[in-house]
């Protein structure tokens, strides 16, 4: 091929690209870039519709980070609460998902059936439905104390004829207590591993089985091959799913939102940073609070992000 | 090919800078956006205006359930088919998420051109008068006769002494009770007046029901928060804040209206937080199965409440007085404006937007469509169309009962929802047994002041 056919034919991709980019960059810089900094310039104001726009810098950031404010308490208690909830739902997912893939991924009779079904929780999302399930499930009078009750009482107990819990058992609280609420939603959480199931059931279908041939050869067992050839070569994916689902766990809102009684409640046991933002946000109109404690937020997870990526180098291996 | 990148760049940016300019703050987006392709000029809507007719397109927004979602279509249709210049585009939904979706619409200034606001609302994004529309406006004033309401009710809505919006109707919280649980439990419904008879009640109810039934359904933080300021007025015979938005009550006094929480948990009127995990509202299973004995409900939306109770839902539920103390200084009734209607300042149609809503709250046939679906009119006209009409049922007889007793006129500051956090916390946290009356009434007294204070800054 001549120089001049090359050079032409990378010119036209060129354009080509970035006449295709267009609608993606339209996108991100109205519905991601210019919301990112307007988020920043409101933050820098005491901004609340009907009232005049005030200049404060970095005084809604000390307010909630230092201050003795209600939104200062709630908001540090809402990062602790986050916290707790992230690093209860990332590994739990990370496991389970590990842990239902790797199963998935025997050849076993009637498997598209099974990998469809585990993934169905994810497609239904944070909908409304799933709210009324989780009720129904971990509610006073929910699936689960119907168990315990069936377990305490003897089977011949029915429980869901009556009414009320028999005399002298108390029903387990699981979403009326601050103990066991946040519990709950990092369930729901887990219960939707479906997407990361996908993912790590791809990288493990790309494992080669003559590495397995050869461990099972030099005597080693399912579990040791799993930990010394599965994982190891999984890990870029481990990294990527970890990823993903530290910013949704961060970014959590509808669970916490729909499912207990009161948004974020028992007594704010599961006020997560996103219930908090639009609490301050759309029920209190203080949009300076709100767009500050979103700015932290984003930073917290830049950093914790910036963390596992920097430190993957050490765990994660490439094939290359 | 350098010149095709920085052009294609360029248009990208500028495409993007467009939209968002198209998106953001402007002073004259508000009806624009909803029109439907009629391009009448002012000037001409001034010449008709002249000759008695309207014309102009504007939106009206309100939340609500399904019988106030027909009845205001309706009153669209019959308003819209003699004003033919008119269109009226209706946007409406649930209550839940409403809030959020106006207070976007309003910072992004497309909020419609009439709106349902909720009473608080006005302190929350107009605490200057200027967010909504002055209906004291002569144009405004032209189509929209505020003497049909009394002076006191349109005073509620003003905002640094701008009118704001009109109120539809007052409410109060009317207890609502199930005389066949406390018949059961050997009680009469109608011998239920005071607190300590409802104490009473609890614990005779708890002794014939067992543990599980009470006298009341959980309150929530809004209703258990009516209580205590209710007791406390009744108590201290003054209100929640002064003139100046000074707290009107000392430590000790706010310890003894909490402790009312306490006690009502304590001797079976309601149970704890840790009974019920489904939200207490109109479907509470608990509620349907006959576990709670009554509710405090603001008066237009107990309707909800009755109806899932089935068949004969309407003869099992009597209205009663608020609960009182002996040497009660005042009522104890607060009462607001169960919803108010402003028209938006961006407005393109502005006298549309009056005549439409003067249209809706007092002409004879729109009063008959609305029925009891927005509560009893407060203004006077549409009062006397709705008497005439002869309506009855629960949301007339609880109206009346509160309206035939003296009540104060809750304070916007008292429902604000950054005043609202302060207490209701605290309430939650005796609900929810995680603290005691003195540090919940302690706290709230420690943080009140200064949360009310940079509102009214």
């Amino acid at each position: 091929m001549s120089t001049q056919v090359k050079k032409k034919r990378a010119k036209f991709q060129w354009s080509d690209a970035y006449l295709y980019l267009i609608p993606w960059l339209i996108g991100i810089l109205v519905f991601r870039l210019y919301p990112f900094i307007e988020a920043f310039r409101i933050s820098l104001f005491n901004q609340r519709i009907g009232r005049p726009t005030e200049f404060v810098g970095l005084g809604n950031f000390t307010e909630i980070l230092f201050g003795d404010s209600m939104h200062g308490n709630l908001f540090r208690h809402s990062l602790n609460v986050t916290f707790r909830y992230v690093f209860l739902t990332v590994p739990l997912v990370l496991i389970f998902a590990l842990f239902i893939a790797f199963i998935l991924n025997f050849k076993i009779k009637g498997i598209g059936f099974f990998r469809t079904a585990f993934y169905i929780p994810s497609i239904l999302g944070g909908s409304v439905s799933v709210a009324l399930l989780w009720r129904a499930v971990w509610g006073n009078r929910g699936l689960i104390n119907s168990f315990i009750v069936i377990i305490v009482n003897g089977l011949n107990f029915l429980p869901f004829v009556n009414i009320y819990a028999p005399e002298g058992w108390v029903p387990v609280g699981w979403m009326v207590q601050g103990g066991t609420a946040l519990v709950v939603m990092a369930i729901l959480r887990a219960w939707q591993f479906g997407s990361a199931m996908l993912i790590f059931l791809s990288a493990l279908q790309n494992v080669p089985a003559t590495l397995y041939e050869a461990a099972s050869i030099d005597g080693a067992k399912k579990w040791r091959q799993f930990f010394t050839i599965t994982v190891p070569i999984i890990t870029p994916t481990i990294l990527f799913n970890g990823i993903q689902l530290l910013t949704a766990a961060f970014q959590e809102f509808n669970a916490a939102y729909l499912v207990p009684a009161q948004p974020g409640g028992p007594n704010n046991a599961t006020l997560l940073l996103n219930i908090f933002i639009y609490q301050r946000a759309f029920e209190q109109n203080n949009f300076g609070i709100a767009a500050a404690a979103s700015w932290i937020m984003f930073i917290i997870v830049m950093i914790i992000a910036t963390i596992v990526q920097t430190t993957s180098s050490k765990w994660v291996h490439y094939n290359d | 090919m350098k010149k095709n990148k920085l052009w294609l760049l360029v248009a990208t940016f500028a495409a993007a800078f467009l939209f968002l300019a198209a998106c953001g703050d402007s002073d004259d987006n508000g009806a624009d956006d909803y029109d439907n392709g009629d391009d009448t000029t002012a000037d001409e809507v001034e010449d008709n205006e002249d000759a008695g007719e309207l014309e102009g397109t504007i939106t009206v927004s309100w939340w609500g359930n399904e019988g106030r979602h027909d009845a205001t279509n309706e009153v669209i249709d019959l308003f819209v088919s003699e004003n033919p210049g008119v269109t009226i585009n209706p946007h409406y939904g649930a209550w839940d998420g409403w809030q959020t979706a106006f207070a976007g619409d309003l910072e992004a200034g497309q909020e419609a051109d009439l709106m349902q606001v909720n009473f608080n609302w006005l302190q929350l994004y107009s605490p200057f008068g200027t967010t909504f529309a002055d209906l004291e406006d002569p144009a405004i004033a032209a189509h929209l006769d505020l003497s049909n309401w009394d002076s006191q009710y349109i005073d509620v809505t003003r905002q640094s002494g701008v009118v704001q919006g009109v109120p539809v109707g007052m409410t109060a919280r009317v207890p609502f009770m199930r005389a066949d649980i406390y018949e059961a439990a050997g009680l009469d419904v109608q011998d239920i007046n005071t607190w300590d008879d409802l104490i009473a009640a609890g614990n005779a109810i708890q002794e014939h029901h067992g543990d599980s039934v009470f006298a009341l359904s959980p309150l929530g933080p809004q209703s258990m928060a009516y209580m205590v300021f209710s007791w406390l007025e009744q108590y201290t015979g003054r209100s929640f804040v002064d003139a100046d938005g000074q707290l009107n009550y000392s430590l000790e006094e706010l310890t003894d209206g909490f402790q009312l929480i306490q006690d009502f948990i304590d001797n079976g009127v309601m149970p704890d937080g840790a009974f019920d995990s489904d939200p207490i509202n109109a479907e509470n299973p608990m509620w349907i199965e006959g576990a709670y004995g009554g509710v405090s409900e603001w008066d237009s939306s107990i309707n909800a409440w009755i109806n899932n109770l089935g068949e004969g839902g309407e003869d099992l539920v009597e209205i009663r007085p608020h609960f009182t103390m002996d040497g009660a200084q005042l009522s104890g009734w607060m009462s607001r404006p169960s919803m108010v209607f402003s028209i938006s300042n961006n407005s393109d149609y502005p006298e549309v937007a009056a005549a439409f809503l003067n249209f809706m709250l007092t002409d004879e046939r729109a009063i008959e469509i609305m029925g009891t679906d927005r509560g009893v009119p407060l203004n006077t006209v549409g009062r006397a169309y709705f008497d005439a009409l002869g309506l009855g049922g629960h949301v007339v007889a609880a109206n009346a009962i509160h309206a035939e007793a003296e009540t104060t006129t809750m304070n916007a500051i008292f429902e604000f929802p950054e005043v609202r956090e302060v207490y209701e916390s605290q309430l939650m946290e005796i609900f929810n047994g995680t603290s005691t009356v003195e540090a919940a009434a302690e706290f709230v007294y420690n943080n009140i002041q200064a949360v009310i204070d940079s509102l009214l800054d």
